[in-house]
């Protein structure tokens, strides 16, 4: 029986693309392996060409603590107009999250930016610092969600053992945690 | 003589007015064609400054309205209105990602093409190692003679092509799993899933179905409308199908449909 599971685990690996894999990994929202997948198998020149390939890659790292990585697939993201689409929305998470970053560690004021929004919790976040809505707390910004009140964000810096800064953003729902994302 | 002056200075006077108004009429033509052409290219900036001015001006006749007033009501305070064209044009842009669907079958038949024809390439470049002289002839005729049987027997392997094993356990996950998630989102995405599954089934009133419902949500989708008319063309309703794929071509002029249409009118589906 486990010579049957390892032989049929063993054909779908032979026959799946990566495309396929990373697909799969991305409907299952295991985002993580996605990413890494994506990123392990990016220098592939058909991967390169495949804009369907490159938009699974930065959606799947956009989910994740590596959304640095999400450059790579954006800069490619230019044929068509629903890769262009990507592209921006991509863009725009990135310039957020640096603008955010640059806001809690030298205090830069963001002034009365407009720039696009997105559905994505980071943008989420970034207009609401934007427009000042927050509760300031021993250094924890404290955000509610306009959509739903249960959904409170905490977005806050963190050093590590190296002493290097850390975005962070935890997520709570009923005041109970339910995720953390975290940037550097 | 100071007449003579006189009339000679009088003279150059009428001279000099004479040429000088022809000059200023000769000069001032060519003025107002240039003149005009520089306005005709710049005329949307000076469109621009007056009806800012109008508006400015009629904004500061708002503000000063109340002013008169408050001398008579002092609560009332006027509102912000010198910020309310600003926000006319500070139009916030939503951006959405979208998200590729993805053919699992073509990319499952793509990847097998391409290793199939990777392999014998590496076969072609192999050294073939030499005939075994060990064996003596006896053995080697056993040999034979037990492949015939196998051969006779019909179990002998062809080695030559991978079998393909087609995994169908998680169809009808997948298909509970998609509903519950269109139920949650909404998205014609997870319709369309829905759609392609129920057709690639043989279900085609439900994959009619589920595409019709993601073209209630999305009517831009492609794809939802050629595997609304597919399913249509299957269930022997060819025509009505291509009357739905011509008019959406009419009005998209997509490849994609074209080639779906040219596809039904040929039978191919």
């Amino acid at each position: 029986m486990k010579l049957i599971l390892f032989f049929l685990i063993l054909t779908t690996a032979v026959f799946s693309s990566n495309l396929s894999t990373l697909y799969k990994l991305y409907e299952k929202q295991e985002y993580d392996k996605a990413c890494n997948y994506a990123f392990k198998y990016a220098y592939k020149k058909k991967n390169k060409a495949s804009e369907n390939y490159l938009t699974l890659y930065g959606l799947s790292c956009l989910e994740t603590n590596n959304i640095a990585r999400v450059a790579t697939p954006m800069t490619f993201l230019t044929k068509s107009k629903d890769a262009r689409a990507n592209a921006s929305y991509f863009g725009t998470i990135l310039l957020q999250k640096q603008l955010l970053l640059q806001a809690l560690v030298d205090k830069k004021p963001l002034g009365e930016l407009s720039l696009p929004t997105t559905n994505f919790v980071l943008s989420k976040v970034f207009t609401l610092f934007l427009k000042k809505r927050y509760t300031l707390k021993e250094g924890i910004y404290k955000l509610i969600d306009r959509d739903d009140k249960s959904i409170e964000y905490r977005l806050y810096m963190k050093k590590n053992k190296k002493s290097s800064n850390y975005m962070i953003l935890d997520i709570y729902k009923n005041s109970k945690f339910t995720k953390r994302y975290q940037y550097r | 003589m100071d007449k003579i002056r006189k009339l000679e200075q009088r003279w150059y006077r009428y001279k000099i007015k004479k040429v000088g108004s022809s000059m200023f009429i000769f000069l001032l033509f060519p003025l107002f064609i240039i003149g005009g052409y520089l306005i005709g290219l710049n005329l949307d900036k000076i469109e621009n400054i007056l009806f800012n001015k109008q508006n400015s001006s009629s904004l500061e006749a708002k503000i000063v309205a109340p002013k008169e007033e408050e001398k008579n009501i002092t609560i009332i305070t006027a509102p912000p209105l010198t910020v309310l064209p600003n926000i006319e044009h500070k139009e916030k842009l939503a951006l959405e990602p979208v998200i590729p669907i993805i053919e699992m079958e073509q990319e499952r038949t793509k990847s097998s093409r391409t290793k199939a024809s990777h392999r014998k390439k590496v076969v072609s470049k192999t050294v073939h190692a030499k005939r075994n002289s060990y064996l003596t002839a006896q053995e080697l005729k056993r040999g034979k003679a037990d492949d015939d049987i196998s051969s006779y027997n019909g179990n002998r392997r062809d080695t030559t092509r991978l079998k393909k094993i087609h995994l169908h356990s998680s169809s009808i996950d997948y298909v509970e799993k998609m509903k519950k998630k269109f139920s949650k989102s909404r998205n014609p995405r997870e319709a369309l899933l829905l759609a392609k599954e129920f057709y690639k089934q043989g279900a085609y009133a439900k994959a009619e179905n589920w595409a019709l419902r993601a073209n209630k949500i999305d009517s831009n989708l492609d794809e939802s409308w050629i595997i609304f008319a597919q399913s249509k063309a299957k269930m022997a309703k060819k025509e009505e199908a291509l009357k739905i794929l011509v008019a959406y071509y009419n009005k998209t002029k997509s490849d994609k449909v074209k080639v779906a249409i040219l596809r039904i009118k040929k039978g191919k589906i």
